[in-house]
């Protein structure tokens, strides 16, 4: 597996998609969070997320049609944060997700097997035992999901749409002489089917500007989503096939320039 | 009894409009933002998307990283230091700016709590003043006269920005 000393990964998100919590009210935010709370003392309510299951087969066309949702309970999203603003539990009714992200400059990644595959694998027992406890059912598990999200910033081995050749593999600008100037911006989305339909990997690349410090940067966001099936076993397998997709995938794409940049390992 | 419609709107907990003209923000009852792609997605690092990134938008963001890191009484006055919101609406604000092409001639700590961009051309001067509060004004004056002030509402940061980046170029 390739294997970097200072990629330049900002954040990880590990999650799973699933069903079968119908007796889930908002109470149990609460309760959940009070289990929690030694460790994640901060708590914010977002925006519930829609489901994002990968589907396969012909696709079908719905001509969106405007429509105004009447639900009886509040659809809400729940974060628990840790006191450093560096790890994240985000909570609804069909969702649990566990980010990791990079907070000063210094924090060096600290890697999936050894810190945030187990930190996560934590917060998902405790997730679990909570729901066994409180008898909300059982959960039936449909997908997980794995996203690194890389920060490539301007000055550091490109600066400037003219270099994007040697920034992604599968990008060359025209040569000269031809029509087109150099783009003023760029940006693309990939998406990558995974062997037997197990998921897909989608690949987004967008300008974009950090607001903790104004840097210019390359947003490279890398998303396996893996469909929890039989073939692929339990859910910590579930996620390992999609962090090799997303590092795989973020080898592949990025070139062995930026590689040496990052201190790629042999 | 009860008929069947007021029966049903006192179970609506919540109608979920999500709108989606311009790019600013609005809380709902239960805290979060609407019609923020930050808030939509799993990803926690805030950044700004822009098409195209200028110089100044980017000296923007890191006076806006400046200013978010006063304290209170900052002018020995016991004013109070911009809160992360009013910070996010600043940010937001100026993203509607950049994509006008419309740089504010100065971003300051606003004495009566919040985030001040200004704008100024010759003996026109505006400004659009995000408040810790959660409002937003605009302002237009012409060499101190003919002062006016309104509230800048979710549907009408665009026209704002329009009026004030016509108002700003305008021959006086």
């Amino acid at each position: 597996m390739p294997n970097f000393d200072a990629p330049p990964v900002v954040e990880t998100v590990l999650g799973v998609e699933f069903s079968g919590l119908d007796r889930w009210g908002v109470q149990h935010f609460g309760l959940l969070w009070n289990q929690m709370r030694d460790r994640f003392p901060k708590f914010d309510v977002v925006a519930p997320l829609g489901s994002d299951i990968e589907e396969f087969g012909a696709p079908v066309y719905n001509r969106p049609q405007p429509s105004v949702q009447l639900v009886t309970e509040p659809e809400m999203r729940c974060w628990f944060i840790d006191e450093f603003d560096q790890t994240l539990v985000q909570i609804q009714k069909n969702r649990f997700i566990y980010n990791w992200r990079k907070t000063e400059t210094g924090d060096k990644y600290p890697h999936y097997k050894n810190s945030i595959r187990p930190a996560f694998e934590k917060v998902w027992n405790e997730f679990n035992s909570f729901i066994a406890h409180e008898q909300l059912g059982s959960l039936n598990i449909l997908q997980c999901e794995v996203t690194y999200i890389n920060h490539l910033e301007i000055g550091t081995g490109w600066e400037s749409t003219n270099d994007i050749g040697e920034v992604f593999t599968t990008l060359r600008e025209p040569k000269q002489g031809e029509f087109l100037p150099l783009p003023e911006a760029l940006s693309f989305n990939s998406v990558y089917i995974m062997p037997e339909k197990l998921g897909r990997l989608r690949v987004s690349v967008k300008p974009a500007l950090r607001n903790s410090d104004g840097k210019e940067i390359l947003q490279l966001t890398l998303t396996a989503r893996v469909k929890a099936t039989d073939e692929v076993g339990d859910l910590m397998k579930c996620l390992d096939l999609g962090r090799e997709w997303v590092v795989r995938g973020f080898a592949d794409l990025t070139t062995q320039r930026m590689h040496n940049i990052w201190k790629r390992k042999v | 009894m009860k008929n069947i419609s007021s029966a049903v709107y006192e179970n609506v907990f919540e109608i979920d409009m999500r709108l989606t003209v311009g790019e600013s923000t609005q809380r709902n009852e239960f805290g979060w933002e609407k019609n923020s792609t930050q808030k939509y997605v799993t990803q926690f690092t805030p950044v700004t998307y822009v098409d195209e990134p200028k110089e100044w938008l980017q000296d923007s963001f890191k006076r806006l990283t400046e200013l978010s890191k006063l304290n209170d009484d900052w002018d020995s006055y016991g004013a109070e230091s911009p809160n992360n919101w009013t910070i996010s609406q600043a940010r937001d604000v100026l993203k509607n700016l950049s994509s006008e092409d419309l740089k504010p001639s100065s971003i300051d700590a606003s004495v009566e709590g919040g985030i001040c961009l200004s704008f100024q051309s010759g003996l026109r001067y505006s400004d659009i003043e995000c408040f810790n509060s959660g409002e937003i004004f605009a302002v237009t004056s012409e060499n101190g006269e003919n002062t006016k002030v309104w509230e800048i509402m979710n549907l009408n940061l665009t026209s704002t920005i329009n009026h004030i980046h016509n108002f700003i170029q305008s021959k006086t």
